[in-house]
């Protein structure tokens, strides 16, 4: 059996325990099955070939359909994966408030979300990827309902909407292309495209409907108003796990389906996805300005930045491409640590009102130096690792696209306006005598000095990644296989 | 010829910064400052033998080993540090004002809660600083550039519990962003056509081969929007119109602060870029001319408002932007070298100045408003005595440095290239305001009566020697640097150390000006520096309150209440940009994405419950909010497929 397997498996297995097991032991069930999958990962990345998919695993699951149970990884589903149980990890491990009575709920939607998750990212069956891209929101599902508190109703609803409109088109193009090739397979289908002489209007069609899945997922202007309140209605580590993983699923879905699948509608149709993109970077970024809760501002500033992770990958330029996937790991620690930090501050608070909070440093002097460190990485300052992202994409997409990338150039001085509007308002300024506060210790120390850790491994020795990347990308491997 | 040595230079602050900041609540505030201040030594003792090094080295640049930081197909960026005497020039001031500014520190910061913090906020400065003057490739020294902005942000905004710091750090942040971001754009131009961002080497961007190769990708088609663009980011960095708004704010930090960064060092970064790439300034005249323009207006404008403000640290804010100016008056007009030589006397005056006016204000409890203070010579001896050579200096009195560093500017924007009778009529103007507010801040703080409380008045003393040694050492230089290159007098020796590096006086292009108007020039400037500075001073003497004008007088003249209230410059941006981009960003977030966007969502919801009723319906408000919600989507689809256009190649 594959590792992959195993990594889709132990977290599941975590659960079924969770559910099982007495309610006491849910959060050491749910840590250690958090910390086996993420070891497991490791060894998996480590044992990754880049130049095609690794940790292969093809098993027939309805033959006569076509549709298989096959797996495997390449560099950018391989380091996602590992994003993905880091992620997980530090979603479990950090030791919140618990809610009294939920605590199996908590955990065990927290790791079915994981597997899920990895299933997406290592499925190489078009039905058995639709399938984990639709099951992931179950569990997100279950956890607003249970915690998202009195507007979560809308929240839920919103989300259901976006997301089953934008799926089912999204089937509908993968149905045609199983029907067409008799076969759901990943490599099969793209080898048969490939083959095939122009698609034309119908290549666009069958482009669209995958791309509207993923730009609700992403998610891209102007298909993100169910995002800050889903973020909003959901636990803090639940968000980690949704903004720094799932969302990767659209951009991973962009660069795995539309651009692997359809070159040539890609091509026809990137000017309208870089557009969108860089009306994202600026819109959200001038709408976060304007929030007045901090977990709202960070879901609008995510905005901005998937917007550049889109914009570099239709770019049609390997730096900026590279770029955008490096860029999805940037978003997946900076922004899960800052929705980290968020609950963190949520449990000493009771608010993340921006106008109620102020004067952290002086009692959690730690604390705020961690969170000022994950404000300098999303405004991208160099030796962080966001700036590497940004930088690559930025350069890249200017060689194709220089209008677009001018616009979104000027994102560097509107991320500085919000971060660091915020952190002056949520951090600086006179404490407050009533309130106590105390600074962060123990494990919760630890996870966000891990993720300080990344931020500058991944700004100063970027290389390894970035390789592992460059490999892995379709434009790459178009060109290995012509040669 | 390669070494590791170079990277010792600034990896002793970033080392000094690691621990002030992991463990330097543990330390004892001695061991704090003084590691810091060590550190700087101990690099400054380095910057030294590497200038001796980097002379005998191979074309005068001496490279370090190198390691690939990150590198995508062909885009490859390295971590490598070349050193020439430019760079030299730099390392020598930024180490040796810093570690005469650390020392001082630690007296001027000793009752300070946050010791360490400061100091590893100091030695991260540094640590920037050096990255970007030293790096080899733009990539590097934009890591410095922002590095810096960083440092700066965090030592503005140091005490954090005032607002007003805060929201001084932030300001100086965002608007040097502002210029980043057209130093990125430059970047990427310089990147299309150069392939590199190298500065040196065979291909490098700056060599002769590199630009010929660029040309043949069509390089001469932006060859004047590049210097542009990087002239941009130098605004910001280097506080020039119409950016230099956050510098006078940034007088919020710690004193010692605006001395090393707001003054010396990171303010002169953008000349510094621009006389490392002058190769690239010097294709376009269009850019000359801009630079030298912009340059002067900032002169003019702020010396115009240094006259009138009250903050002995304005006055000094105000002081530096005009300095800044001239340099850039000097690069504009080809004199790369004069800027240079600018930047070096003005770091070691300003350094003083602001040394000294952070003496005054630590003896004067906290207080920067000079109408409080006067008489305060008697008390603060060293203090008075070591600024007034700072004054004498930047007013360009005769034999001092500022008079000699200053002329070379002015008989450049006379004769250098593109210069005029203009640029140097308007450059003297300068210079002679530059000497009234001088010596009136001078007389304000000095002379008189003292005009603070009797408290205050009780306590004044002159600082511990910790702070008043680094005044006397500046002073040394302030008074004696000009004489490295006493062009009058057929002194150039600091001509013949910067060479070739900046092609100052090449033998291609000599200036321009006959020798008996050389010395009409300089009587020219003399003159004016003396009798300006001899009219404020002596006019100044008699009016013991500080005052030149009567309250009816202020409130009569609308010159005076136009430099007052800064030309109104900081009023303007907020009702333009603050106020309207709010403005904007609010209708939104409120009308575009709660109404607009997410009306399509909700609309696709109410559709689909009430499809029976739909005619109902019709008279509500629906039918506006789905009408904007139509145009809006056609709008969008429109500027996506605008935004998205593909360049033509070419």
């Amino acid at each position: 059996m594959s590792l992959l397997t195993y990594l889709i498996f132990v977290p599941t297995l975590s659960a079924l325990l969770v559910a099982w097991a007495p309610r006491a032991q849910a959060r050491l069930i749910a840590g250690l099955g958090a910390v086996v999958t993420f070891v497991l990962s490791a060894l998996m990345l480590n044992g990754l070939d880049a130049s095609s998919f690794s940790w292969v695993q093809e098993v027939p699951w309805f033959p006569a359909l076509g549709i298989h149970y096959h797996v495997g990884a390449d560099g950018v589903s391989g380091l996602l994966i590992v994003l993905t149980t880091l992620l997980g990890m530090a979603a479990i491990v950090t030791p919140f408030k618990l809610y009294a009575g939920k605590e199996k709920l908590y955990f065990g939607a927290l790791l079915l979300l994981e597997a899920t998750l990895i299933g997406a990212f290592s499925a190489l069956d078009l039905v058995l990827f639709y399938i984990f891209f639709e099951a992931c929101l179950i569990p997100v599902w279950f956890l607003m309902g249970a915690f998202g508190g009195a507007s979560a109703g809308k929240a839920m609803m919103k989300f259901f909407i976006y997301t089953v409109v934008g799926s089912l088109v999204m089937l509908a193009s993968i149905l045609w292309l199983g029907m067409h090739f008799k076969s759901f397979d990943y490599v099969l289908v793209q080898a048969g495209l490939q083959k095939e002489p122009a698609l034309g209007t119908l290549g666009i069609l069958l482009f669209a409907g995958f791309a509207l899945a993923f730009a609700v997922k992403t998610p891209l202007f102007p298909f993100h108003s169910w995002q800050p309140e889903a973020y909003a209605a959901c636990p803090p580590a639940a968000v980690v796990l949704v903004s720094g993983a799932m969302a990767k699923l659209g951009t991973y879905g962009f660069l795995r389906f539309c651009l692997g699948f359809f070159p040539e509608a890609t091509q026809q149709l990137s000017p309208a996805l870089i557009g969108l993109g860089v009306i994202g970077i600026l819109y959200g970024a001038l709408v976060a300005a304007m929030q007045r809760d901090v977990k709202r501002l960070v879901a609008y500033s995510s905005i901005s930045h998937l917007g550049y992770i889109v914009m570099g990958l239709f770019s049609g330029n390997a730096a900026a491409e590279s770029g955008a996937v490096f860029q999805m790991l940037n978003h997946g620690i900076t922004t899960g640590g800052l929705f980290l930090i968020l609950g963190i501050i949520e449990e000493q608070t009771g608010t993340l009102k921006i106008r109620s909070l102020g004067g952290l440093w002086e009692k959690m002097p730690i604390f705020s130096r961690i969170f000022l460190i994950l404000t300098l990485s999303a405004v991208a300052l160099p030796l962080t690792n966001g700036f590497i992202g940004e930088f690559l994409i930025l350069t890249g997409t200017f060689q194709t696209y220089p209008l677009a990338a001018s616009l979104a150039t000027t994102g560097v001085i509107w991320s500085a306006v919000y971060m660091l509007w915020m952190f002056q308002r949520v951090v600086y300024g006179p404490a407050s005598e009533e309130r106590t506060l105390t600074d962060v210790t123990g494990t919760q120390r630890a996870v966000l000095s891990f993720v300080v850790l990344l931020i500058f491994i991944l700004g100063l020795f970027p290389n390894r990644c970035l390789t592992l990347i460059h490999l892995s990308l379709p434009t790459a491997q178009l060109v290995r296989s012509k040669s | 010829m390669e070494s590791f040595l170079p990277w010792i230079v600034p990896l002793l602050p970033l080392v000094g910064f690691l621990i002030n900041g992991l463990m330097g609540t543990l330390l004892p505030k001695k061991f704090s400052g003084g590691l810091a201040t060590a550190l700087l030594w101990v690099a400054f003792v380095l910057s030294v033998v590497l200038l001796g090094q980097a002379k005998s080295a191979p074309e005068g640049r001496l490279f370090s080993a190198e390691w690939v930081w990150f590198e995508v197909g062909t885009l490859s960026v390295n971590f490598k540090l070349a050193i020439d005497s430019l760079t030299a020039l730099m390392l020598l001031i930024i180490t040796g004002v810093g570690a005469l500014i650390h020392g001082y520190s630690m007296g001027y910061m000793s009752h300070e809660k946050y010791y360490s913090r400061y100091f590893a906020y100091l030695n991260l400065f540094v640590f920037f600083m050096l990255l970007l003057v030293m790096s080899s490739n733009f990539i590097g020294m934009f890591v410095g550039w922002e590095g810096v902005g960083l440092a700066s942000y965090l030592l503005i905004g140091f005490w954090q519990e005032k607002k007003s710091a805060t929201d001084a750090g932030k300001k100086a942040f965002i608007v040097n962003r502002i210029g980043d971001a057209a130093f990125l754009i430059a970047l990427f131009l310089i990147y299309r056509h150069f392939g590199t961002f190298e500065f040196f080497g065979e291909k490098g961007v700056l060599s002769q081969a590199g630009l010929e190769a660029a040309n043949l990708t069509g390089y001469a088609a932006v060859a004047t929007t590049v210097p542009i663009l990087l002239f941009i980011g130098a605004c910001g960095k280097s506080a020039q119109v119409p950016l230099y708004v956050w510098l006078p704010d940034a007088m919020e930090g710690p004193t010692p602060v605006s001395a090393l960064i707001h003054a010396a060092t990171m303010v002169t970064a953008g000349v510094y870029l621009l006389s490392r790439t002058h190769a690239l300034f010097l294709l376009s005249p269009a850019a000359m001319t801009l630079v030298a323009v912009i340059g002067l207006i900032t002169a003019f404008l702020a010396a115009t408002i240094g006259l009138a403000q009250n903050d002995i640290k304005k006055v000094l804010a105000y002081s530096t932007v005009s300095q800044l100016g001239y340099m850039f008056l000097a690069c504009g007009v080809g004199a790369y070298g004069a800027a240079m030589f600018h930047v070096t006397t003005h770091a070691f005056f300003k350094a003083l100045l602001f040394l000294g006016s952070g003496s005054v204000i630590h003896a004067m409890g906290g207080e920067q408003d000079m109408r409080f203070m006067g008489g305060l010579k008697k008390k603060l001896p060293i203090t008075y005595a070591t600024m007034m050579v700072g004054t004498l200096a930047i007013s360009g009195i005769p034999g001092l440095a500022g008079f000699f560093s200053k002329d070379e500017i002015l008989l450049n924007a006379f004769g250098g290239k593109g210069g005029s009778v203009l640029l140097w009529g308007v450059g003297l103007l300068v210079s002679g305001m530059t000497a009234f507010y001088m010596w009136r801040m001078m007389a304000k703080t000095f002379s008189g009566t003292f005009r603070g409380t009797e408290e205050q008045e009780h306590h004044l003393h002159e600082s511990p020697i910790s702070m008043t040694s680094p005044l006397m050492v500046l002073s040394v230089f302030s008074a004696l640097a000009g004489w490295l290159n006493a062009g009058m007098l057929g002194i150039h020796k600091f001509d013949e150390f910067l060479g070739e590096t900046v092609e100052w006086r090449g033998t291609a292009e000599p200036l321009k000006v006959e020798h008996g108007t050389e010395l009409g020039l300089l009587a020219a400037s003399a003159v004016i520096a003396v009798v300006v500075s001899f009219l404020a001073w002596t006019t100044y003497q008699q009016r013991t309150n500080g005052e030149l004008l009567t309250a009816d007088q202020k409130a009569s003249n609308p010159f005076y209440k136009l430099v007052l209230n800064k030309w109104y410059v900081d009023e303007f941006y907020n009702a333009l940009f603050v106020k309207q981009g709010r403005a904007l960003a609010m209708w939104l977030w409120r009308v575009a994405d709660l109404r607009g966007v997410d009306a399509l969502v909700n609309g696709v919801g109410t559709g689909l419950q009430g499809l029976s009723n739909v005619l109902s319906r019709t008279q509500s408000g629906y039918v506006r909010s789905y009408a904007l919600t139509m145009l809006l989507g056609v709008v969008i689809v429109a500027l996506a497929c605008l935004l998205g256009l593909r360049a033509v190649a070419g």
